[in-house]
């Protein structure tokens, strides 16, 4: 019993060491925005929402983020047409081989997407005169994440009978009233979870804007950050912090969302 | 011209062959159900007449129009499926509007078909609570009134009773039977379940791997099945089949011998000495005495098991090594098993089947129905 | 057929597969291809051959395999997934679910914190790790000064172990969320069955739980290790430095392609990450393919 007892304390200590661990780093994120001297330690001092006020009165901060909403939203849109226009047909009409396809395809874009195929990206932009606009970075981002957003799709597809589509047709309706007023509001939470994963995945990109976006004026916040904090002379801690707490809240308000529809175990494969 | 004309169809699922060659003629009014094991076709054969499968080979006619390749959405049908398919996202009130929505009809008078039918199938309380909110019972009465809510050319029904529990079906049953007759619009009744095909329809086709077996009213099913498949499918416990060796007047069971001289009078074919399966449904089988009268031939057997079931009993007896189920009104006295028994088959009710093909080769005759 | 092609079946198929054919096509499988012949090419974005660039046959990844440069960047990157992603990114998710198995509150403690670390944008944690690991304000330091041990600038005494443990923190959680969905689909009566017959929690880890998890578990790893070999987000933190000391393959290839401006040799570097990673790949399916099961 002792025994026991003991090792269940170590586990306990060890699990509250390893949420410290996870959490630490993070607390600042929380912290300093509201702090009148804020530093690179965490310390609050007098709350106040100065920080947030210095951020709105930074161009650059303002423009980025609207960039940001620019990129994402075009991102979000382009993935849940293209990928739920898809896994309609892999859910709906079985051909031989489909699974193997969508398989081989995630694989890819795990493989291909991003680093490793930063250079060709480029190029290609540069060849289809996409260089430095948000197009050009929406398609890069869209096309990437794709394959997995189809799987997901598909897998939540496959879960709604197919008899409600048929009855629809049955009852009299055409294909497309069948897909307007059946298929797609009974598949809305899995393209919310779509959405939202697509979303943030885009919203958070470094990578692909870092390199296909050349000017200032169409950065994103991912990059613009990171500006602020590598540019020459002392950065401004409160503002970079606050920008970033800005920033971060649509990402874990979007991850809360997933979280009510599916909890968290419903990972977001298009991370990545 | 039938109201409704399958001809010739074909249907393959990749290389497994669904439907063969069939064809079927369905009068304007009738009642027809179309019965077999679950893989028989019977589904898709209701699906390739809604449309929602299209045939490989052969013509669909509805009410005079050639429907072969013609979507679900134009042939004016009602479908009540299997599992209701009632839309989760929408109330009984929306779903039972469903198709007259669709039809664009203006909303006052869906208000007063939906309110009609409603109080016919006694579900008015219920138009506002979701699908998911009310009991299966409930929810194949939806499934009825979307499909009655229509004017349909033909009411088809895959299975409608199946996900009811044992007492609710019973119920459900004999009030779509009343629904329906009071309606009479033609109706295709897909069921794996003898009794309801037999208790609902005016004309039963029995189907086997892709093939018609049998097409007839209930009373000629029951009473003159055409092959083995049909006389086992119908009838519970079903027919019993034994395996024989028949000659111009007698019949050979283990080492036992069969006056059937009665029953092979009627031939379709000359009997050729050799095997066959005679059949007897269990209700044409008594237990002899002494002072039976003597209407039928007689076997000896052993008592295996007795199941008193209440109003009758079912007892299965060995005979030379074939089980035989015997049905028994009344009480179950005297029957333990290891008992010798003497059984006596009704003489004008046993079938002879050929043993290669399951054919019926004798014909029945008289469609005197005894009481038991 | 009376039907129009939109009411069709082919129809339908294709105007609905048609969209994310051609943005994969075009933004996902043409690249990959293209790679290969840009990594044959004295493409560069500056210079001469910006403008004719020439067909140069092998001689870039001649260039690449005679660099001392690239081997540097291989093994940082090998020591990089080994270390981040296999061992501490899986075992500890592993252990992690294994520990709060059935502790719904730890689980979920532990599970929120760790999908904060996971879910936070990339120059978002990368200032967050700056700021943590600063050698005279961070919150690390001053904690250890507060012991009494000494004030160090990890990002330059230890900079590969620290974007080891920061990719650690960064990506534990999805292990952890797959092994824990994982765990909770082994039918409790199993692991029942063995405490009764008294089982020792090794043999049970090995003969019950890994079975059943044989599949997430080599999902998981093929995810991971496939992602922090793509990852990009140490640059934020270190920009491969001090030196090369954590000048992991994708920061190579970006130095090359962009900072250096050479396309060509870039695309090279690139052409043998694609075949290591098809080959990490291809090794990890074999592996959770063989009927015997792997035992560790």
């Amino acid at each position: 019993m002792n025994k026991i007892r003991v090792s269940s304390a170590i586990n306990y200590i060890f699990l509250s060491v390893v949420a410290a661990f996870f959490i630490a780093p993070v607390i600042w994120l929380f912290v300093t925005p509201f702090s009148n001297s804020p530093s690179l330690s965490i310390s609050l001092g007098t709350p106040t929402l100065e920080n947030f006020g210095s951020v709105f009165q930074d161009p650059a901060a303002i423009y980025s983020f609207g960039n940001s909403v620019i990129i994402a939203v075009g991102v979000t849109l382009a993935t849940v047409i293209c990928a739920s226009l898809a896994a309609y047909i892999f859910s709906r009409y079985h051909f031989h081989g489909s699974n193997f396809l969508i398989f081989i395809l995630i694989l890819f874009s795990n493989i291909v997407s991003g680093t490793a195929a930063m250079v060709p990206l480029y190029m290609l932009n540069i060849s289809l005169g996409l260089i430095n606009s948000y197009l050009g970075v929406i398609l890069t981002i869209a096309g990437g994440g794709i394959p997995t957003s189809i799987f997901i799709l598909k897998s939540f597809f496959d879960s709604i009978p197919k008899s409600y589509e048929e009855a629809a047709l049955v009852d009299g309706s055409s294909y497309s009233q069948m897909l307007f007023h059946i298929f797609l509001p009974l598949s809305k939470k899995g393209i919310i979870v779509i959405a939202t994963l697509s979303f943030i995945s885009a919203w958070g990109n470094f990578l692909i804007p870092f390199i296909l976006l050349s000017s200032q004026r169409t950065y994103p916040a991912s990059v613009t950050i990171y500006n602020f904090y590598t540019e020459m002379g002392l950065p401004n801690i409160g503002l970079i912090s606050a920008y970033a707490l800005l920033y971060t809240l649509p990402v874990i308000i979007g991850y809360l969302v997933v979280n009510k529809i599916f909890g968290f175990s419903f990972y977001g494969g298009i991370k990545g | 011209m039938a109201w409704i004309e399958l001809e010739n169809i074909t249907k393959n699922f990749g290389k497994v062959s669904v439907i063969k060659n069939l064809s079927l003629q369905i009068e304007k009014g009738e009642f027809v159900s179309i019965l077999g094991p679950s893989g028989c076709g019977k589904t898709t054969l209701l699906r390739l007449i809604a449309g929602l499968e299209v045939a490989d080979k052969g013509k669909i006619n509805i009410a005079g129009t050639d429907v072969t390749f013609s979507p679900p959405n134009v042939r004016k049908i009602a479908m009540v499926f299997q599992n209701y398919a009632l839309y989760p996202h929408m109330t009984v009130f929306k779903n039972i509007s469903y198709p007259l929505f669709i039809k664009k009809i203006p909303a006052d008078e869906i208000k007063q078909r939906v309110n009609t039918i409603a109080d016919n199938l006694k579900i008015s309380p219920l138009l506002d609570r979701y699908p998911q909110q009310i009991s299966g019972g409930q929810q194949q009465r939806v499934a009825v009134a979307r499909a009655m809510i229509q004017t349909p050319n033909v009411f088809l029904l895959d299975e409608p009773l199946s996900n009811l529990d044992a007492m609710m079906r019973i119920e459900a049953r004999g009030f779509l039977k009343y629904l329906l007759d009071k309606i009479g619009t033609t109706t295709i009744y897909v069921t794996h379940d003898q009794s309801e095909a037999m208790a609902l329809a005016n004309r039963i086709v029995v189907m086997q791997n892709g093939i018609i077996q049998q097409v007839g009213s209930p009373k000629d099913i029951y009473d003159k099945p055409s092959n083995i498949f049909v006389a086992s499918f119908v009838g519970n416990p079903p027919m019993n089949l034994l395996q024989a060796t028949i000659n111009s007047t007698q019949v050979k069971i283990g080492d036992q011998y069969l006056d059937i001289k009665e029953s092979i009078t009627n031939l379709r074919k000359p009997l050729q000495n050799g095997k066959v399966y005679l059949g007897i449904r269990p209700e044409h089988i008594s237990i002899y005495h002494e002072d039976s009268k003597n209407d039928g031939p007689i076997v000896e057997g052993e008592i295996f098991v007795s199941e008193p079931l209440g109003f009758e009993t079912i007892i299965t007896v060995i005979v030379s090594d074939q089980q035989i189920k015997v049905i028994k009104f009344g009480g179950s006295k005297n029957l333990k098993p290891g008992e010798k028994i003497k059984l006596q088959f009704k003489k004008n009710k046993i079938y002879i089947f050929e043993f290669e093909t399951g054919y019926r080769i004798n014909e029945i005759q008289g469609d005197d129905y005894d009481d038991h | 057929m009376k039907n129009g092609f939109f009411n069709s079946k082919s129809g339908i198929i294709i105007v609905f597969l048609i969209p994310a054919f051609i943005l994969i096509g075009v933004f996902l499988i043409f690249p990959a291809f293209w790679e290969f012949y840009l990594s044959m090419t004295n493409e560069s974005l500056m210079g001469i051959s910006a403008v004719h660039p020439q067909f140069v046959g092998i001689s870039n990844f001649i260039d690449v395999l005679t660099d001392p440069s690239f081997y540097n960047s291989l093994v940082v990157t090998f020591i990089f997934v080994l270390e981040s992603a296999i061992i501490g990114q899986a075992g500890l998710g592993m252990l992690l679910s294994l520990l709060t198995y059935r502790k719904k509150i730890f689980r979920t403690l532990v599970q929120v914190v760790a999908v904060l670390a996971w879910i936070i944008p990339d120059s978002v944690v990368a200032y967050l790790w700056i700021a943590f690991l600063d050698k005279n304000a961070g919150t690390f330091n001053n904690l250890l000064a507060l012991l009494g041990l000494a004030r160090t600038n990890w990002f330059y005494r230890y900079p590969l172990t620290t974007i080891v443990i920061f990719n650690i923190w960064r990506g534990t959680a999805f292990s952890m969320l797959m092994f824990s969905a994982a765990f909770d689909m082994i039918p409790p009566s199993y692991l029942e069955v063995a405490d009764v017959m008294g089982v020792s929690w090794w043999r049970k880890f090995k003969d019950i739980i890994f079975p059943n998890l044989k599949r997430v578990f080599f999902s998981d790893l093929i995810l991971i290790t496939l992602w922090t070999f793509n990852v990009f987000t140490p640059y934020l933190l270190t920009q491969g430095g001090p030196g090369t000391a954590t000048e992991i393959l994708p920061i190579y290839i970006y130095l090359n392609a962009f900072q250096n401006f050479k396309i060509g040799y870039g695309a090279a570097i690139s052409v043998i990450v694609l075949l290591i990673n098809l080959v990490l790949a291809s090794v990890y399916f074999t592996l959770s393919k063989e009927k015997e099961g792997i035992s560790l």
